[in-house]
This record gives C-alpha cells, sequence and structure tokens, in this order.
C-alpha cells in the first residue's frame, strides 16, 4: 500500500503522464507517456508501467490468492522485488514468433522467428527524472528472405540499437529527447508488419536520429519530430523531415488525433497525412483507428498517393484476455490501377503473468482489384513475449 | 475505388462520433432493432465449359450491404436475425492471360438473411455464431471460348459473428467465416450500425 501511495504521489509530482499498449485507453491511459521512457510509445517501461502491467493487466489466474497488486507491484522491478539503486533501471525483453503459412495446404510451411531480443538501460541522472539517458542493445537475426541467398545479399545476424536518446523534461508539459527512436506519427501499434507502420516506413528497425519535442496541454498532446535519418545508413539513403503530432482529448477514454510527416533522401520524397482515434468503451475494450494518405514521389518518376486505414479491437474476455481482432486496408495509389489489399488478424492477446505475454491469432490476407482474382493468404501465429 | 476507401473512413466516423457511456444490464432482456451497413468480400465458384470439358474457376465477390437487426439480448446471450441486400461485384480470371476467362467488375444483387445466437463476453462485447443463407443474381456472360455460368445462386455459410457496441446507438460488427464449406471460401463482413 505504501509503495502504492509514493508511486502515485511520484508520478503526481512528475507530473508524467502514463500507458502500455494504445489499446489501453480503456483503462484511462490515454497518453504512452505515462507508461513508457518514450513519451510517444514503445521502448522500455518506467517503474510506474511496470507496476500497472504487474497489477492491472497481467492475469492473476495462476497466483495464489494471497498475492494483491501491491504485491504485483513491488516485483515488478527488473530484479523482483529487489530495489535497484535510484539512478538505474535495467531491462531485457524477448519476442518470438512461430507462424505457419497457409494451413492444411500442400504449401504449407511454418518458422520460428526472433523478433526481439533486447537488452536496455535506463540512467536518471536526478531523482526528479528530469535527465535520463534511454538505450537498448537488441540482437537482430539474419532477415528470412535473405537467409538461404548468396553473394552480396547474405549477411550475418548483428547487433542492433534501436533506441538511445538523452530525455530532458524542460519544463512540467515539455520533454525534449534528443537521439535515435522510432518517428511519431500515428497509433504505434506493437504489430510493426500493419500497413499503418510497414507500408509507411515505420517498421520495426526504421528508427531515425532526431529530436522529440513532447507538449502536454491540459486535454491536448503536440509532438515535434524533426529527424535526420540513421546514421549507420548511407548518407544519400537517410530520409531527413519532419513529424507533427496532435491529439486532444474528447471525453474521459476517448482521445482522437492527426499526424503529418515529410521526409527526403537522395531519390524519393515522403508525404504522409493521417487521423486517428482511440477509444475506450465498457471496461477493458478499446477500438483503435487510423486512417491516412501517402505521397511516395520518387526523384526520377511520377508520384503515387496511396491510403491506408488501420482498426484494432480488443474486446475484454477476463483480467489478462482479450480477444484481439485487426483489420487493415492498404492501396497503393487509391484507384483501380492497383489492388486493394485488405488483412484481417483474429485470435487472442493474453497477459498470463506478469512480465509475459502470448498471442495466437489467424491471419487472413485478401487482395482485391480489377486484375484479376488473387487466392487469399493464410497464417496461424502464435508469438510469446517475455521481459524482465 | 475512392468509394470503397471513402465507405472505410465511415467507420473511423462511427469510432470518433460514439461517446463514452456504461451500459449496465438493468432488466433481464431487452430487444434491439437497427440498420447495419457493411462491406462484405466472399468467394464464389464459376463453371467452365470449354470443348465439351467442365471445369471450375474461383471469383472474389466483394459489395457494401445495407441490413435490418434485430436481436434479444439476456443476461449473458442472446439471438437475433439480420436480412438484408448487398450490391455486389465479382472478378475471376485473370486479366493478364489471353486464352482463359477473366471477366471484372460483373455486376449482382444479393439477398442475405441470417440466425445469430451469441454469448456476451462482456457487456458491451458479444461473440456469436451466425449462420446464413445468400441468394444472388450472378451471372457470368459466356465468351466464344468458354460457356460460364455460376456454380450455384443459394449459398449457405457460417459466421463468426463480432459485435462491439461503442454506445447505446453505434455498434461496430466485424465477421469471418466460411461460404462455401466444400472449397473453403472465406467471407468477411464488416460494417457499423444504428439502433433505435
Amino acid at each position: 500500500m505504501k509503495f502504492s501511495i509514493v508511486l502515485i504521489i511520484f508520478i503526481k509530482l512528475i507530473s508524467i503522464n502514463v500507458s502500455g499498449y494504445a489499446g489501453f485507453v480503456s483503462y484511462g491511459y490515454k497518453s504512452c507517456v505515462f507508461c513508457h521512457y518514450n513519451s510517444q510509445g514503445g521502448g522500455a517501461l518506467n517503474d510506474y508501467g511496470r507496476a500497472v502491467f504487474a497489477s492491472e493487466f497481467a492475469s492473476t489466474l495462476f497466483l495464489d490468492k494471497e498475492t494483491t497488486a501491491e504485491k504485483l507491484s513491488e516485483s515488478s522491478g527488473f530484479l523482483g522485488s529487489y530495489e535497484l539503486p535510484w539512478f538505474i533501471r535495467p531491462g531485457a525483453k524477448y519476442r518470438g514468433l512461430w507462424m505457419l503459412n497457409e494451413p492444411g495446404s500442400k504449401a504449407s510451411n511454418s518458422k520460428y522467428i526472433t523478433m526481439q531480443a533486447d537488452v536496455s538501460l535506463a540512467v536518471h541522472f536526478d531523482q526528479d527524472s528530469k535527465f535520463l539517458f534511454i538505450g537498448s542493445l537488441g540482437y537482430l537475426p539474419t532477415p528470412l528472405a535473405v537467409r538461404n541467398s548468396s553473394g552480396a545479399l547474405q549477411k550475418p545476424s548483428q547487433w542492433i540499437s534501436r533506441e538511445h536518446y538523452f530525455r530532458w523534461q524542460a519544463l512540467k508539459e515539455l520533454i525534449v529527447s534528443v537521439g535515435l527512436m522510432d518517428k511519431t506519427y500515428g497509433v504505434r501499434t506493437v504489430d510493426h508488419t500493419a500497413y499503418n507502420r510497414s507500408k509507411l516506413g515505420f517498421g520495426q528497425n526504421d528508427q531515425t536520429y532526431g529530436v522529440q519535442a513532447h507538449y502536454s496541454g491540459s486535454d491536448w498532446e503536440l509532438t515535434l519530430h524533426p529527424f535526420i535519418g540513421h546514421l549507420k545508413q548511407e548518407s544519400q539513403l537517410r530520409h531527413q523531415g519532419v513529424s507533427l503530432m496532435y491529439e486532444k482529448d474528447l471525453e474521459d477514454k476517448i482521445r482522437v488525433g492527426g499526424s503529418v510527416l515529410q521526409s527526403q533522401n537522395k531519390f524519393i520524397q515522403w508525404v504522409r497525412a493521417g487521423a486517428h482515434s482511440k477509444l475506450g468503451y465498457g471496461e477493458g475494450n478499446s477500438l483503435l483507428s487510423e486512417v491516412g494518405i501517402l505521397q511516395n514521389k520518387p526523384k526520377s518518376a511520377t508520384s503515387q498517393n496511396g491510403g491506408y486505414l488501420f482498426l484494432e479491437n480488443l474486446g475484454f474476455i477476463s483480467q489478462g484476455y482479450y480477444l484481439l481482432s485487426q483489420l487493415e486496408y492498404f492501396n497503393q495509389t487509391l484507384s483501380s490501377k492497383t489492388p486493394d489489399q485488405f488483412r484481417w488478424s483474429f485470435g487472442l492477446l493474453s497477459f498470463p503473468a506478469p512480465k509475459s505475454e502470448f498471442r495466437a491469432s489467424i491471419i487472413n490476407s485478401r487482395t482485391q482489384g480489377d486484375s484479376g482474382f488473387t487466392e487469399d493468404q493464410w497464417q496461424l501465429q502464435t508469438q510469446i513475449h517475455l521481459s524482465l | 475505388m475512392k468509394k470503397k476507401f471513402f465507405f472505410l473512413i465511415l467507420i473511423l466516423f462511427f469510432n470518433s462520433q460514439a461517446q463514452s457511456q456504461q451500459n449496465k444490464i438493468k432488466k433481464n432482456s431487452f430487444v434491439r432493432k437497427g440498420i447495419l451497413l457493411d462491406y462484405n468480400s466472399w468467394n464464389e465458384n464459376v463453371i467452365l465449359e470449354s470443348n465439351n470439358t467442365k471445369t471450375t474457376q474461383k471469383a472474389l465477390a466483394y459489395g457494401t450491404g445495407i441490413s435490418f437487426d434485430w436481436s434479444e439480448t439476456k443476461a449473458r446471450t442472446g439471438y437475433g436475425f439480420n436480412l438484408g441486400l448487398i450490391s455486389s461485384f465479382a472478378v475471376t480470371g485473370q486479366s493478364s492471360t489471353t486464352d482463359g476467362y477473366f471477366v471484372k467488375r460483373n455486376s449482382f444483387l444479393a439477398f442475405r438473411g441470417s440466425f445469430r445466437y451469441f454469448q456476451r463476453i462482456n457487456p458491451r462485447f458479444e461473440l456469436g455464431a451466425a449462420p446464413y443463407i445468400l441468394l444472388n443474381q450472378l451471372k457470368w456472360k459466356s465468351t466464344e471460348s468458354y460457356t460460364a455460368k455460376a456454380s450455384s445462386n443459394i449459398v449457405f455459410g457460417f459466421l463468426l459473428d463480432n459485435r462491439y457496441r461503442l454506445n447505446r446507438n453505434w455498434e461496430l460488427i466485424q465477421a469471418l467465416g466460411l461460404t462455401n464449406v466444400k472449397n473453403s471460401s472465406i467471407t468477411w463482413r464488416v460494417g457499423g450500425g444504428y439502433y433505435f
């Protein structure tokens, strides 16, 4: 109890907002900044995020009755209930995916992929958490597409840092982060293959160096993110530009927003613009939506104007268990010249124990266009996520 | 094509229009009536005859539907029915082949009736099983090389029907199922409904 009170006072004092997945808007977590060090979500969780994950989102089905929410919160640290010095917060994250393509057909095949195996470290330079450094280092397996190739395409597994930045809480309302991080844009869903990420250039390893300035008003947030690309890339490939996102709370569990992004490298210019909403309804149910347009303008060819839609519905079953339905749409030109692409993921999202996540879903991809009939693609997926 | 995109935008509109309300059950049961607008997509079979040889070719049908929805909801379960029309198109074959049978945007009207039995997972979320019948007027044009016809104008199917009650009036429907079990043809139904 004492821990919870101290935690709440601490959060109030430093005026950090909090969140887990964007779908947890139904619990009142409309902003990512409460739970994540990155004020736009993703990456390492802070102490509050760890405590909320353990006590509010994870299932208590397999725990004895004496394990209270307070106890779960207290044991949510990197070393469980052993308290680390205030200035250091290590973390670890593993995400594995098993998939069965075209189940039931002769072409059926299965694969296991390590999507993420990261260690992270947050260093607090002061007890008010005004100055922080957050960094991660992870194992990057050779992509499946090039694993069995030879010659120039063949690449060994390597190490990758998906984020390392300094975070400064300049004002009560203003957080400035400088370094490598995801681009600020739209709903930051954990599914990096979702069309609102993969088709827009916001994939799992598409981070950029830049300055993210995040201002929180009483019921709104504004984030400006100028960026210069990833310094590991060749200079002519680095996308340099800026993104801007605005979000406004309409009600207790309803937030709407809009994002724009413009960037270019030596070969192509990108423009993306979208509107999104995060709606919590009832206890534990949520609907995330994002709709937008994108323009890809190659320097030596005509531009293409496409569109996309993303809908994610979380249906609460019991604490730690949700039915997840994700519907996506994409058309590269928003015309009959290119096909409509649809994708539907349907299954279980669960947090069976603190620091764990399990997903099982079926994914149906459908193409619809004037060029002819295309067979659907099917996939069964299970995922396991473990964190420390 | 743009119209379809704007239809999908409508779903977002439903979302933003929704208001957060607690919908606690006060009675033993209640009846709801509403109008649903949805996007539908499913597979059909085309029977082709050429040189006295019969073959079957798959087609994709898709369209916008409007329907009347009625349901009676109890504390944990409920049932209902849905009747409506789907203004549809179908495509089959490949435009890139010169000797195959290819038709695009073949327009037709379909009538669908379904029964739904559902479990209330929580007060706002219903997971249901919905057998249905689809009557359509799909006709395929014959060409010099092929005589073509629909395999059947009466199709039975089954949907896993999810309803998400955003507030007292607006509801989201997401349903996935089988239209023609023999060929594992998949049906999609996505849309929104307004309840009086």
